[in-house]
Order: structure tokens, then C-alpha cells, then sequence
């Protein structure tokens, strides 16, 4: 029972902590970030298997947090509030050409990374190309040109 | 595209997404604030407030106010005074911590009403410093009785352990 807890009480404590970090920060993955999520995953793992370093209890440990998975993916099908806390919603950054500098503020995204997101999606170098930039719920940017 | 039909093609919810930025912002600082009380040391492991002391007559008990579940870490007793010291663990202890190791060794350990029972001999230049080495086994808080000194009453000591 001991492992159950505690895996979920790491998966819902993971959530939480992502979730207030911002959508930005996994999607960004730098090489600074790479380490980040290293070291994430070796400060959980002991937290996780406690001193049990069985295969059952990895076992259970890996169920659970399937199971959890599972089960948050099912709820949010069912209620679209759960889903907007748990996932967010886009975010208009830039809407008909007009950049939306309090969106850009708050989201924390800087103007060169829509730029970059730009070149990347549509070899667009310019901002005044970008007729919309969309700062989606997973984090990335989308871009729809000037026709 | 008007505004508002964009809004509405990809979802947007402006709202509910500037009432998440704020409640996000105030999360921030409750994680600076989590941090500050961890630095304190407030959850153990070090920092100003991570250890308490307590005398009782001419005994000095020093010990961690928050341990962590699994974590050791150690109880000092000092005794002034040269004489043999006697000191009963109290079931309360053994429910929440296992004893690693008792530093010197006791000359003597019995059970006596249910109780672990240790006498040490008097040190030859006074006082005698034990360490009881113990390793949080289950969640615990509040004024906790855990041991006696001789045949005196249950020593109540305030701590918590953390999971």
C-alpha cells in the first residue's frame, strides 16, 4: 500500500510543481533543461522506491503511475474544466499582427522565440509577417503567416 | 479575423488563463516561502531552527525537531557529572524509530516493564556525551514521550517527522 502512496502522492506533487512552473518549461528543452529533467527524475526515484528496491515494488510503483495516468486522461475526457486546470488553454500571443505584449509577459515568452518558432514553422524572418502566433497548451508556438 | 473568432477557433479561454497567471504568481512565492522554511530548517537536515535542547536536571538533550521518514540522524545525551547513567527507552520510541546504534555502547541493556533499559558507566573526565543513532520508521508529531533518565518520568520531547 506503502508504494501506491507514494508514487501517487510524486505524480500528483510532479503535476502541481509543472503546472505552477509553466507551460514554458518543459517545452523548452535545452540542454540546461535535459539536466533539469535528470536530476528531477534522480531526486524522485528514492522518493518513489523508498528502501524497497524489489521488483514488485517497481512493479507496483509503475502501475500505479500508469493507472494514475489512465485514469486523469479519462476524467479529462469527461469534464473539460478538469482538463483546462490540469493542460491550460492556447494563449494568443500575437492576433492579426498586433503583439499582445501583456500575453507575452505573463506566458514568459520572448518575442525571439516566436521568431524562432516562426523561421523554424514557416521560414518567416520577420515579425510583421506573422499574422497570428498561438502560444499552444503544451507549450509550443504556432504560427500563421501574412497573406 | 475579429478578434473574438480567433479566440473561439482555437479555444481560448483569456479569462480563466489571466486568473491562473495570478494564482500561478502566488505560488511562486508559496514555493520561495517552502524554500525559506527549508533553509530555516524547518524541515530537518540542517539550518537554524533544525535541532532542540532541552535539560532536565543534569542531563542535556539535543535532537532534530523535524526528522525525515528513513533519514537517520542522532539524539545527543550529555550528563554532567561522572557517576553511571541509566536510560530507559519508552515503547513510543520503538514504534517510530529504529535504534541504529548507541554511541558509546551501553555496559548494560535489559528489558525491564516492557521497557529498553541501558546503563552506562561513568566517564573517568566527567561528562559523558551518547548519541542515539535512529532512523525515522513511520510520520509522527507533536510532544512525543521517548525515553527516561534513571527511574524519573517519561521525557516528553516536541519534534516531527517528516514523510
Amino acid at each position: 500500500m506503502e508504494s501506491i502512496i507514494r508514487a501517487a502522492a510524486i505524480y500528483i506533487v510532479l503535476i502541481l510543481l509543472f503546472r505552477i512552473a509553466g507551460r514554458r518549461t518543459l517545452s523548452k528543452m535545452t540542454s540546461f533543461d535535459l539536466v533539469l529533467v535528470l536530476i528531477i527524475s534522480e531526486a524522485t526515484q528514492n522518493a518513489l522506491l523508498g528502501e524497497d528496491y524489489s521488483f514488485t515494488n517497481a512493479l507496483i510503483v509503475l502501475v500505479t503511475l500508469l493507472s494514475i495516468d489512465i485514469m486523469l486522461v479519462l476524467l479529462k475526457e469527461k469534464s473539460a474544466t478538469l482538463e483546462k486546470l490540469l493542460d491550460g488553454r492556447p494563449t494568443i500571443l500575437i492576433q492579426s499582427g498586433h503583439i499582445d505584449r501583456t500575453a507575452l509577459e505573463l506566458a514568459r515568452v520572448d518575442i525571439r522565440e516566436i521568431l524562432a518558432s516562426a523561421r523554424r514553422e514557416r521560414g518567416i524572418y520577420r515579425i510583421e509577417d506573422i499574422e497570428h502566433a498561438i502560444l499552444e497548451a503544451d507549450g509550443h508556438i504556432s504560427i500563421v503567416e501574412k497573406r | 479575423m475579429p478578434p473574438s473568432d480567433l479566440a473561439q477557433l482555437i479555444d481560448e479561454d483569456r479569462p480563466f488563463q489571466m486568473r491562473f497567471w495570478k494564482i500561478q504568481r502566488l505560488l511562486w512565492i508559496a514555493l520561495a516561502l517552502i524554500l525559506l522554511f527549508a533553509l530555516a530548517g524547518f524541515t530537518g537536515r540542517g539550518g537554524p531552527f533544525s535541532r532542540s535542547a532541552q535539560i532536565f536536571g543534569k542531563v542535556a538533550i539535543e535532537y532534530p525537531q523535524s526528522w525525515r521518514l528513513a533519514a537517520s540522524d542522532r539524539l545527543m545525551i550529555e550528563a554532567s557529572g561522572s557517576k553511571p547513567l541509566t536510560l530507559s527507552v519508552d515503547a513510543a520510541l520503538t514504534d517510530i524509530f529504529e535504534i541504529e546504534a548507541i554511541t558509546p555502547e551501553p555496559s548494560q541493556s535489559q528489558t525491564r516493564n516492557g521497557r529498553l533499559v541501558y546503563s552506562f558507566d561513568g566517564a573517568a573526565g566527567g561528562a559523558q556525551r551518547i548519541a542515539f543513532t535512529l532512523k525515522p520508521t513511520a510520520i509522527a508529531w507533536g510532544d512525543i514521550f521517548l525515553l527516561r533518565i534513571g527511574d524519573g518520568p517519561a521525557i516528553a520531547l516536541r519534534f516531527a517527522i517528516w514523510p
